[in-house]
């Protein structure tokens, strides 16, 4: 079987753009079928015209459509499951990964997705994978510009002029057919199935060496590419649990797992992979057969080798049906970024958000050669940047791209593609296309043009985006124009700190935030103009224990050593009060905060100072405070 | 063992007498010669031992170790084994690995000097010498004029401190060019005679490596040679040498019986292949016999599967 479809993709070409005669198949029968043959008579055209049409509802999906909707854009986003979250989803259930792979430093990706590790921390202690979903559904239901679209499948997409007019998607559950227009199309589809459509140009499989100089890379050009996972989880019972694979699972003895390591048995591996000799889109429904074969294969290892004594009592409790993908096509943009970008740290001009897992890149036969290593991984030495020229499409003028799609070298995706960084990628795409629609701004304009740029950046940094080498310049910023005093202060943690226009640690000796003893009472920070102000707005950025991994995990070694709950360093309890010249007056207070960032909101009102009371931690001894910003202008809150 | 003989050697000046694993070389013949990207030469030669037999490889290396304008001489015996896989290095006394400053290596930077070069995917693989700088930080030298990057902290530990661009240029002589041609060498002399030194080898390396290249339809020729590396191979060698068995021998009496007797003796996971593997195979009254003597070796779950064998088999 492999074979032949290894001969399939010899004939296939590489990254012609140009596909076969139903490319975008997911399941069963096609969506493009469905819709032809039902929408005559049964099916309802539904019409939308909106901002910016979001097509995914994985972590990049998510971050752009919220990204988008609280910047003022409207936005569709659509997804082909019932659930969000994609590959972190509870019907998948990857861990997501990110730059807290670089141990000891403090880079855990900020911004949305920080919002969504911290929430989950917080409201999820039943440690349960559908309630994730919903706290992501949450964060979407909960922005009036979004309209979500589940179940809603995309199967045309419409160009015209060298841009998208209009999409069309089907929801078999509701009979409709939706017909968006858009002035921007994000494509978060993770196989790029949108830009596919719109014969934007794409690259698919290996780059080689001789490419562009890439020690990691193959060196011969190729259309394989790193394979599919399909997870699974077990619980463990009182009594022993007997198991018999079906027939068809394979069979595997200890030599199958010298370089594949079982460590826990209640969650399964990353390396249980397979496809990438294959059509890792077209081949899809014979390659999730085949990674079951696997899966029970290893599972009937470690129940009846006798090499787990342990797993006697232990029985699945739970086996993935969509197989996590690693890669397929990556849609070239303005810029590609290579292994030299990521290895080297490149701080690009254009700089939007942030990576820092490896270059972990997979042999693309997986578990059909265990006598090969599954994977090379080169730890990086600090987090990069990633480019805005990277997420949009060169060929197509109104086309975004984030997550696993954008315009990165196979090398570079092998860092790319983990979840954290794409959703970081959503939100940079989501901010931009705000931006563009706010100010009339072409993609390719504000990808080339450093004020825009600095512009994007700031509003992104405000944000709290993952944003490295960017400081708080944000004219409409009041706080920029005060002073600042504390009740008390540590020596690596002065008052000033918090005026300071680095709003985390960076590893440059200095903690850039406010640190004061809990112990003394309630320490307090005043932040005074020299004649009135009016403010509406005041922006706190608190240490949630960035250098720490925070996500949800069926792996018990990686649960079990994170801090979990609110992070502790967070100021939990809190009173912002002003001063007027009618007397003082409280504008916030907020109990049990779990959050970063947090925007106060208020009826505008002319201070002469403003003290922030910190009345409690969650846990921490000291006081911490990274970042206050103070605004007249109303920004909806978080 | 192997330190003492090193001291011994370099005292009595014996560089080339005695391998570093102390088998005596009769003759040394040049395998191979390439050149560094820099145009250093390197020599390696083939070393014979007794009986006329291909044992190890060796290089004596003289290569410039430079950054800026610190830079100095090192002068090494590597030594490599017929796979490729670097085994040790030896220095002339007069010519010591140094450290910034013109510090010499002390014991512990030799034993960490060596882990480095044994370590195949070190990150110094894929790292060129200026991304492993950072020269953020500068470090000036006492000794001569200059300043020098310091190691970035997320490589420290793959580096000998202070020895950064040594350590780099010996890995990349070490586990580069050299490596690969050493194995293409080796693979230019194979044959049955150096198939079957491997298999008897106590290097799992090579034991390993012979097992992959025993053709599927001669494995009965190795037969005494699997047996033993099923019984006492090193590592995970074991599970491949079992696999490459003759499906016929599991039901031969004699096989049978010693692959039974095997198990009192095996880790826990190779006694668990050899009794699954015995699972719908008709066992002889003697094997039957022989599991009963070493159930008492076996754990409760294993003396479950080793009762069903012997009902199975009454």
């Amino acid at each position: 079987m492999e074979a032949k479809r290894r001969d399939f993709l010899k004939t296939a070409g590489l990254s012609s753009g140009a596909f076969f005669t139903s490319p975008l198949t997911l399941f069963g029968k096609s969506p493009v079928e469905q819709a032809r043959s039902a929408a005559k008579e049964v099916y309802q055209v539904k019409k939308y015209d909106t901002d910016l049409l979001v097509a995914g509802g994985g972590m990049a999906g998510v971050c752009a459509a919220i990204s988008a909707a609280r910047n003022g854009a409207k936005v569709i986003l659509i997804q082909d499951r019932s659930r969000l979250g994609g590959n972190g989803s509870s019907e998948i259930r990857m861990h997501i990964c990110g730059a807290t792979a670089l141990k000891g430093q403090p880079w855990r990706e900020t911004g949305i997705m920080e919002e969504l590790f911290l929430t989950e921390a917080a409201e999820n202690p039943q440690r349960s994978f559908e309630i994730w979903d919903f706290i992501m559904y949450d964060k979407v239901y909960s922005e009036p510009n979004i309209t979500l679209l589940l179940d809603t499948v995309l199967y045309e997409t419409e160009v015209g002029g060298g841009e998208i007019k209009k999409i069309r998607a089907i929801c078999s559950q509701t009979e409709s057919i939706y017909e968006i227009k858009a002035k921007y199309y994000a494509d978060c589809t993770g196989d790029a199935t949108m830009a596919a459509q719109a014969g934007a140009d794409f690259m698919r499989g290996r780059e080689a060496k001789s490419r562009w100089g890439e020690s990691l890379a193959v060196d011969v050009a190729d259309n394989k590419s790193m394979g599919n996972s399909l997870l699974f989880m077990s619980s463990k019972h009182d009594r022993p649990m007997p198991y018999t694979p079906p027939v068809w699972a394979k069979k595997y003895s200890k030599k199958d797992f010298i370089h594949r390591n079982i460590r826990g048995l209640e969650y399964g591996y990353w390396w249980l992979e397979l496809g990438g000799l294959m059509d890792i889109i077209q081949d899809g429904q014979e390659l999730r057969h085949d990674l079951l074969t696997i899966l029970f294969g290893v599972w009937d290892y470690i129940k009846n080798s006798g090499n787990y004594p342990e797993a006697e009592n232990m029985a699945l409790a739970w086996v993935g049906m969509i197989p996590g993908k690693r890669e397929s096509r990556r849609v070239v943009g303005d810029y590609i970024m290579k292994q030299d970008d990521i290895q080297n740290a490149k701080l690009f001009p254009d700089r939007v958000a942030y990576g820092g897992w490896p270059l972990d890149d997979h042999p693309p036969e997986g578990m059909s050669s265990t006598d090969m290593v599954p994977y090379i991984s080169i730890p990086l030495k600090a987090p990069y940047s990633i480019p805005f020229r990277s997420l949009y499409s060169k060929s197509i003028k109104n086309l975004l791209m984030a997550g696993r799609n954008v315009s990165v070298s196979h090398v570079a995706l092998s860092s790319t593609r983990v979840m954290a960084t794409c959703a970081t990628m959503g939100q940079a795409v989501g901010t931009g296309v705000a931006y563009c629609v706010n100010n009339g701004t072409m993609l390719t304009q504000l990808g080339n043009d450093a004020s825009h740029l600095s512009r994007l950046q700031q509003q992104l940094l405000r944000q709290d985006q993952s944003m490295l080498g960017v400081k708080n310049e944000d004219d409409k910023d009041l706080a920029k124009k005060a002073t600042v005093k504390a009740s008390a202060e540590t020596k690596a943690g002065v008052a000033a700190n918090v005026l300071d226009g680095t709003n985390r640690d960076i590893m440059d000796g200095n903690s850039h935030q406010w640190q004061a003893e809990m112990k003394g009472g309630e320490p307090w920070l005043k932040i005074s103009w020299n004649k009135p102000v009016k403010i509406s707005n005041v922006q706190l950025t608190f240490d949630t224990g960035s250098h720490r991994r925070l996500m949800l995990s069926g792996d018990d070694g990686v649960y079990n050593s994170q801090e979990r709950g609110p992070q502790p360093e967070t100021v939990a309890d809190y009173i912002i009060e002003a001063q007027t010249k009618n007397g003082s007056q409280v504008l916030a207070k907020v109990e049990n905060n779990y959050l970063r960032r947090v925007e106060n909101l208020f009826e505008p009102v002319e201070v002469e100072s403003i003290r922030i009371k910190v009345q409690r931690t969650q846990g921490d001894e000291l006081a911490r405070i990274f970042e206050v910003r103070c605004y007249l202008e109303e920004v909806r809150g978080v | 063992m192997l330190k003492k003989t090193f001291l011994l050697i370099s005292v009595l000046g014996l560089c080339m007498a005695l391998a570093p694993n102390n088998h005596r070389v009769v003759r040394t013949e040049e395998a191979f010669v390439f050149f560094m990207e820099d145009s250093v030469r390197v020599a390696v030669n083939l070393a014979y031992a007794e009986n006329d037999e291909p044992d190890h490889y060796q290089s004596h290396v003289e290569t410039p170790v430079c950054k800026d304008s610190l830079c100095y001489l090192v002068e090494i015996d590597l030594f490599w084994d017929l796979l490729g896989n670097f085994k040790d290095y030896r220095l002339p006394p007069e010519a010591p690995l140094t450290k910034f400053d013109h510090e010499k290596f002390d014991a512990a930077d030799h034993v960490k000097l060596k882990k480095i070069l044994a370590n195949k995917t070190s990150l110094l693989r894929d790292y060129d010498m200026k991304s492993l700088v950072d020269n953020s930080v500068k470090r000036t030298s006492a000794v001569v004029d200059a300043t020098t990057g310091a190691t970035s902290t997320t490589i420290k530990d793959e580096v000998v401190g202070g020895a950064l661009y040594t350590t780099h240029r010996l890995w990349h002589i070490v586990n580069g060019e050299a490596a690969r041609k050493i194995l293409q060498h080796t693979e230019g002399f194979f044959d049955d005679s150096l198939l079957v030194q491997m298999l008897r080898s106590e290097d799992y390396h090579y034991q390993y490596y012979a097992l992959t290249k025993i053709p599927i339809d001669a494995t009965k020729k190795y037969l005494p040679e699997l047996m033993h590396l099923v019984a006492i191979g090193d590592e995970y060698v074991p599970f491949f040498a079992v696999e490459k068995l003759p499906a016929h021998i599991w039901k031969e009496k004699d096989y049978q019986l010693k692959l039974v007797g095997m198990i009192g003796n095996l880790n826990f996971e190779m006694q668990n292949e050899i009794i699954n593997r015995l699972k719908g195979i008709p066992l002889t009254p003697e094997s039957v016999a022989e599991l009963q003597n070493v159930s008492p070796k076996l754990t409760d779950q294993q003396k479950v599967k080793v009762k069903s064998l012997q009902k199975a088999n009454q």
